[in-house]
Parts: structure tokens; sequence; C-alpha cells
């Protein structure tokens, strides 16, 4: 069983596993990728000629109108669909199923309610029968980057939409993957809160340099949380550009009023045909 | 591994603790309401009931001195002859043999209908063949009235325990089946797909995802199949047995001791609320992560 936050002997000061230098995350590439849904009649290309590679370590976003295939992207990334034709590399290796060095949220929590948060950030760890000593450990880790401390033994229903986001963002983390695959996580909240936890995001991705794809329709979003932004158009579903967002880091929510960043949103926004 | 900053050492604002505190409270304080709120709904409801019984009791004590003529005291009785007939009853170790037999029929029934039909909705759910060739006939037997089956089992098992406890299991056993069936069948895309990111087998899909997201649903069933099982056993009774609760009142009528049928039935009106309360307490533990909505429907 879990011990109580306040007691559990994590020293913070010294990196954990002997490792200062962790290795970047993985890089991205994808080749000619194309993606049909349906046959026939009802064919349907979701995706075509989807063809860029990232930078081990980056921020990447994929920003674009609803429909466009940002989601059928990351589901490809994630070894959860497969590509019509052409491949998905991740750290140069070919996908072609799920992988434990990849790790995935959603828009939704998909926290389960009869796990507490302490259970429910476990359950990576479980499916994988990982029963190592320093479990407790790391999971108060990601509690405390995330700042749940505290919230251990509550269950989902106890818990704000942007904290339930968060408990979300602990299961991932706790994987330590190299590629984290980010669908629209925090499309449902507020703007105040979404504001709030893209600047955690910011922070607990600088903090652990792991190459990131991010999906989502609201560009200043992307501009603040990106490397690179890739912008992507609809019938069919294809990359229009790419931007390298060259902004300081560490990225501060004062970013965002800066005339740097305005410069990057109106560029995106007109390639996506908005201004 | 992950080595740890927090937000103060890499220069930002602490926000988190804020939020933390506050919700933290929020969440406390709601819980706390909706509970108080709860124990205050049922002691209205409580309250109403105890209210409406009373006053249905006093228009029938009424209406029955009104016309001795006109309501045959015979046929009707009266609250004022029941109440003693209840209390007469209740401290009688004969009725309490026969109430207990009616327990024991109603829970080996509900045990036996509801293990079938647990399995057989495990199969049909888990095992793509079982669901094409069982389903349709499923479908089929339950849209015939089981009670309907009665005559069909006093035929077969004869007078006794075991006709009434096939009455009762069959009657159990369908709402176990499709409610686990729809339960197991009902999977969360989402859920899903995390669970298929994280190369979940499909044992451990069933086990840590599958399998709580039906229980609520399993257990509206069993709950359901509770209350079958006790209908039941009583038709059962009353077609043919010498023993348990239907065969009291069948007695009672037959004898036209109205005050003694009536008794008989309040009796038996608790027993069902015994379970049903049980079957509840047990629910409220096992599918603990849904006790606060599973009270507003
Ligand atoms: N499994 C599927 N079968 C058929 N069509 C699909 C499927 N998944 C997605 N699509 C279609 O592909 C298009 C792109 O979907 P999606 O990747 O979810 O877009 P986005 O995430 O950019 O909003 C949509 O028009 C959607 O209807
Ligand atoms: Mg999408």
């Amino acid at each position: 069983m879990m011990t109580n936050g306040e007691t559990s002997a994590v020293d913070l000061g010294t990196p954990p596993s002997g490792d200062p230098r962790r290795p970047a995350g993985a890089g991205l590439a994808y080749e000619s990728i194309r993606k049909v849904f349906g046959k026939g009649a009802d064919e349907f290309v979701a995706l075509d000629d989807i063809d860029f590679s990232t930078t081990p370590g980056d921020f990447v976003s994929l920003v674009g109108p609803s429909g466009c295939g940002k989601s059928t992207l990351l589901k490809l990334t994630a070894g959860l669909l497969n590509p019509t034709a052409g491949s998905v590399l991740v750290g140069g290796k070919e996908i072609n199923g799920p992988r434990t060095d990849i790790g995935l949220m959603l828009q939704t929590s998909t926290l389960f309610p009869w796990r507490n948060v302490v259970e429910n950030i476990s359950l990576p760890l479980d499916i994988r029968r990982d029963r190592s000593k320093n479990r407790e450990a790391r999971i108060h880790e990601v509690l405390e980057l995330v700042g749940l401390t505290g919230f251990e033994y509550h269950y989902p229903r106890e818990l704000s939409g942007g904290m339930q986001q968060r408990v979300a963002l602990c299961r991932l983390l706790i994987s330590d993957p190299d590629l984290m695959l980010l669908d629209e996580p925090f499309g449902a909240l507020d703007e105040f809160t979404r504001e709030h936890l893209n600047t955690e995001l910011a922070r607990i991705c600088e903090h652990e340099h792991k190459t990131t794809l991010f999906v989502t329709h609201n560009v200043p979003e992307s501009v603040f949380l990106s490397d690179v932004v890739v912008v992507m158009g609809a019938h069919p579903g294809r990359v229009l550009e790419i931007i390298e967002v060259d902004l300081p880091r560490p990225r501060l929510p004062k970013l965002r009023d800066s005339p740097e960043f305005s410069e990057i949103c109106v560029r995106i926004r007109s390639i996506l045909g908005l201004s | 591994m992950l080595d740890v900053t927090s937000a103060s050492e890499v220069g930002l604002p602490e926000s988190p603790p804020v939020t933390r505190g506050k919700s933290h409270r929020g969440a406390r304080r709601t819980a706390k309401r909706s509970r108080s709120e709860r124990l205050r709904a049922l002691g209205r409801q409580t309250l109403l009931a105890a209210v409406t019984f009373g006053v249905l009791a006093l228009i029938w004590e009424l209406l029955s001195n009104a016309d001795p003529g006109f309501w045959p005291e015979i046929i009707l009785s009266k609250p004022s002859e029941i109440t003693p007939a209840f209390f007469e009853a209740i401290t009688t170790r004969f009725v309490w043999e026969n109430y207990w037999v009616t327990f024991q029929a109603t829970i080996l029934g509900f045990v036996l209908g509801a293990a079938a039909g647990f399995i057989l909705g495990l199969m049909i759910a888990l095992i793509p063949v079982f669901s094409e060739a069982f389903y349709p006939v499923v479908i089929l037997f339950q849209s015939t009235p089981r009670v309907a089956l009665a005559p069909v089992f006093i035929a077969w098992f004869g007078f006794g325990m075991s006709s009434k406890v096939a009455l009762a299991a069959t009657i159990c056993f369908f709402p176990v089946l499709v409610n686990t069936i729809t339960g197991l069948s009902h999977i969360d895309e989402n859920a899903m797909l995390l669970m298929r990111s994280l190369k979940a087998s499909r044992w451990q899909i069933f086990t840590h995802l599958r399998w709580f997201a039906a229980l609520p649903t399993i257990f509206a069933g069993l709950k359901a199949a509770l209350t079958f099982a006790l209908i039941g056993v009583i038709v059962g009774e009353l077609k043919a047995t010498n023993e348990g609760a239907g065969f009291l009142i069948e007695r009672g009528s037959f004898q036209l001791r109205m005050d003694d049928v009536f008794a008989y039935l309040g009796i038996l009106a608790l027993f069902g609320l015994l379970l049903y309360g049980i079957a509840n307490a047990v629910e409220r533990r096992v599918v603990f992560w849904q006790a606060g909505d599973a009270e507003h429907d």
C-alpha cells in the first residue's frame, strides 16, 4: 500500500537512476503517409502525402481545423491505426503497433472512477507488472511535478476537470516515455484553466526534454508551447506549412503579450485562411 | 526516471497549491452537502410515506365503519382488525417458519438464476460464437411472461421446494443475463484507446476496465432479480405447496380470514423491503464509486 505523501522518502535533490543527462526523446519521421477510411464509394481520404520529420526533444504541435486529420495522424504515431501507405518512424524505428516508449493522453481524462488518484497513475505500471520498490516514490514525484500532492487518495469525481487532466498527465509521465502524444488535452477546459495548464505543460516539457506531439485547434496555444508548429488543412488532410517557433525558453505567461508571439500567430492564422 | 523540480525552483509563480487548497475544500464541501441533503431527503420521504399510509388506513377504517352492509367486512377487513392480526402473526412461530421457507426459496432461486444468468452473460459478451448462437434465443424467451411457466414447473418438479425455486431462478435469470451482456458490451472508446496504447492484453482490458465498467449495470440487474425471485417464489407457493408465505396467504383467503391475509401481506412487504435494503447496502459497497449518483435516480 501507499504511504502518505508527507512521509514518503524521496530525496528531491539528487536525480534518480544515476543518469543526470537524459536522452532528448525520440525524433519523429513521417514518410509519404496516406490514410484512407472506408472502401469504394465510401472512401474518405483523411490524410494525404504527409512527409516531414522533427528533431528529437522538440515540442511539435499539429494545428488545423476540425476534421483535417490531426487525431488520425496522432493515432498513426501511437500505433493505434495503420497507414494505408507510407510509414511512421519514432526514434528511427518504424511503428507497427503500440509501444511502451510512447505515451498517450486524450481530451477526456479517461480516469477510471473506481481507482483513486494514486491507483489511476499506477495503471501503466500495473499493466506492465512493474512491482519495483520505488513505485510509490515515482508516483509522488509526478504528483508533485503537476502540483497534486495531497490528492493521492481522492477519487476522480472529487476532482475538477483541470485536476483530472493533471492526473491523466501524471499517468502519462509515470511511464517515462520518450514520446508524449497529447490530443487536445486541455480542450474541454475553460480558458483560464487551459492557459494555466499550458504554462505548466511548457515547464514540465522543458524540464523533461521529451519529444511531444500536441494536437490542438487553438493557434496561440500551439505557438506558446511549441518548437515546431505543423499547420494542417482539410479535404484532404495535409500539411500546409511547417513553422519554426524561435521564442525563448522557458516559456512564461508574459510571452503571450509579446509582439514576436503575436507575429507568429498572425502568420499561422493567415496560412489557415483565418485572417 | 524523473527528477523533480518544483514550480518555485524554476522561478514560476506557485499557483497550483492555491488551486489545490481551494478545490480541495470545495470538493469536500460538496461531498458533505450531498450526504446531508440525501439524509434530509430520506427523512422527508419516510415522513411523507408514513403520513400517506396513516391517512389511507384512516379512510379505509372510516369507510368500513360507514355502512357495514355496503362494505362487507368479511371481504375487506379493516385496519383496526388487521393491526392485532399483524402483531399476532409476527409473534407466532408457525408464521415465522413459513416465511423462513419463503426466504430460503427466494435466496436459493436467486443464487441459481443469477449465477446462471451471469455465467451465460459472460460467455455471450466475451465469446463471439456464443453471442451469435444464444442471443436470438434469449430475446425470444425474454418476451415470454415467465410466471406463465409456473404450471410447467409444477408439472416437472412437483409440489414443494423445487418447483418454486425453479420458477424464481427462471425469473431471475433474465435481468442478470441481459444486464451482464449490456454492461460488458458497452465499452468507452477512449478508455479502450488508452488501454491499447498501454499494450494491455485482452485479459488485462477485461480485469482492469470492462469488468469494473460493467459492474453498475450488472448490479442493477441483480437488484431487479432479487425482487423478481420473491415474486417467483410467492407465485409458486400460491399455486402449489403447503408451506411458505404464499401458502399462508392462499389459505387465509380460502378461509376468508382477511385480517390475517392483510397481516401476512404486510409482513411480506416488510420482507421485500428488507431484501431490497440489503441489496442496496451491498451495492453501495461494491459499486462504491457510483454511490452518489445511484441515489438520484
Ligand atoms: N475510424 C474512422 N472511420 C471513418 N472516418 C474516420 C475515422 N476516424 C476519423 N475519420 C474521419 O477522418 C477525418 C479526420 O478525423 P480526425 O483525425 O479525428 O480529425 P481532427 O482530429 O483533425 O478533428 C474526419 O472527417 C473523420 O470523420
Ligand atoms: Mg481530433
